[in-house]
């Protein structure tokens, strides 16, 4: 479909990842999975995404160091970066804004539906 | 160490106060450890004498204090991700099922009640950790104990009306809001409201939750009060009932939830804040929990520990 914005996802478990996938995609977005950091650059080399969302616990390279080589190389760099994790502290949220993460949000305090209008509203703008 | 911090230690030394510190010392072979040091001045009339000095190497606590405290941060973020994931494809079965039955609603909000317990039972273990790490700050904020009750009914209630059993609490105005760990306060009660509900007799249980003021021993406390009919703790599991990961015999063979650390946790905490909790029960008749919490609010955070 012409105009339908691309999502790259990055995300290990695999339930969760499908769950937010079925979500967005129901609200009209393409979504591409990456299950760990690697894979993900890989992905953001050879298409281009309008949004990425992140996981910072992931397996062969976290999130922190995903964004660190994206700034490095380069990737993507004026689509909106939505960290999705489940590590909440202060120290992650700040690390993760210094490191060209546009949003931060904890995956048990939002639901599917406020992830997607996030993602709606990052798009937007 | 740098100099400022023997000056500073020495100023808080010739206060007269008791000290507790750690630091990093060196060994006459070069080796570095942790020593926990204890400064105690003994007075005489007034003035002090004398100090009394005592170093422990706690390398290896700290090592392993660590170490659990790795553990539990590990725990906590694997336990959360199938929870989320739970709670994710509930949304997405409601959404799919665009005009859901009563009886898929039912189910729903079945495993939505679960999940929730699963959640409680998951903080209570890693209040454990952080009780036993010394770990457990708390926010006293002004609060009526009233609401708190009342929030704990209306979470319990689609448990009791499961387990037919009655919940019945009367608000008292009278009581007025005292500085406490609302969320602590709320966790405590819900524990003795749900084993209230657990060990109750089969369809015909009665929880009542009674709050009023109380004086003990010269001091003011607000008292709350969970009573039950069920069946009561048997006099040899009575002394045991505080201690950790207890659980009393008709709870084992019934299943049910619980791994036998609210009541620990509970006990720790209200002692360590000036305030108590204790029971009185009777096989066959029933049990009465009791809690205390000075009128002056409880205090805001543990003591280290020396």
């Amino acid at each position: 479909m012409i105009g339908m914005k691309k999502i790259l996802l990055v995300e290990d478990e695999k339930l969760i990842a499908r769950a937010y996938q079925l979500g967005l995609q129901d609200a009209g977005f393409d979504v591409d999975i990456a299950s760990d950091g690697v894979v993900a650059l890989e992905a953001l080399k050879t298409c281009s995404y309008d949004l990425i969302l992140l996981d910072l616990i992931l397996p062969k390279m976290d999130g922190f160091e995903f964004m660190k080589q994206r700034i490095e190389q380069k990737l993507c760099p004026g689509s909106p970066l939505i960290v999705l994790s489940n590590l909440g502290q202060v120290s992650d949220i700040k690390k993760s804004r210094e490191l060209g993460a546009t949003d931060y949000l904890v995956k048990a305090d939002y639901s599917l539906q406020d992830v997607v209008d996030r993602v709606t509203k990052a798009l937007s703008l | 160490m740098p100099m400022s911090f023997y000056r500073a230690l020495w100023k808080h030394k010739a206060s007269g106060h008791k000290i507790v510190y750690e630091i990093l010392n060196r060994r006459k072979n070069g080796q570095l450890y942790v020593a926990l040091v204890r400064i105690t001045p003994i007075t005489r009339q007034g003035k002090v004498i004398a100090y009394v000095a005592t170093e422990e190497d706690i390398t290896e606590f700290q090592r392993l204090d660590k170490a659990k405290t790795e553990f539990v941060s590990l725990a906590s973020h694997q336990l959360r991700a199938p929870v989320t994931s739970i709670r994710l494809y509930i949304e997405l079965l409601m959404k799919t099922l665009k005009r859901p039955s009563d009886h898929q609603k039912e189910y729903i909000n079945s495993i939505e009640i679960s999940l929730d317990r699963m959640v409680y039972l998951v903080n209570n273990f890693l209040n454990l950790s952080r009780v036993e790490a010394g770990k457990i700050q708390l926010i006293p904020v002004l609060t009526d104990v009233n609401d708190v009750i009342q929030g704990v009914m209306r979470e319990v209630d689609p448990l009791a009306q499961e387990e037919q059993c009655t919940l019945s609490f009367n608000p008292q105005s009278q009581i007025a809001p005292l500085p406490l760990d609302r969320d602590f306060l709320h966790q405590v009660l819900h524990n003795l409201v749900v084993n209230g509900i657990k060990f109750s007799k089969e369809g015909k249980g009665q929880i009542d939750v009674y709050v009023d003021e109380a004086n003990e021993q010269g001091k003011d406390y607000v008292r709350i009060r969970v009573k039950d009919e069920g069946i009561g703790i048997r006099e040899e599991d009575q002394p045991h009932v505080f201690e950790k990961f207890f659980r009393a015999e008709p709870a084992r063979l019934r299943s049910t939830e619980g791994i036998g650390l609210g009541l620990y946790v509970a006990k720790v905490i209200l002692d360590q804040t000036g305030g108590s909790i204790s029971f009185k029960s009777e096989e066959g008749i029933g049990s009465v929990f009791t809690v205390l919490i000075p009128k002056s609010g409880m205090t805001s955070s543990l003591p280290d520990i020396e």
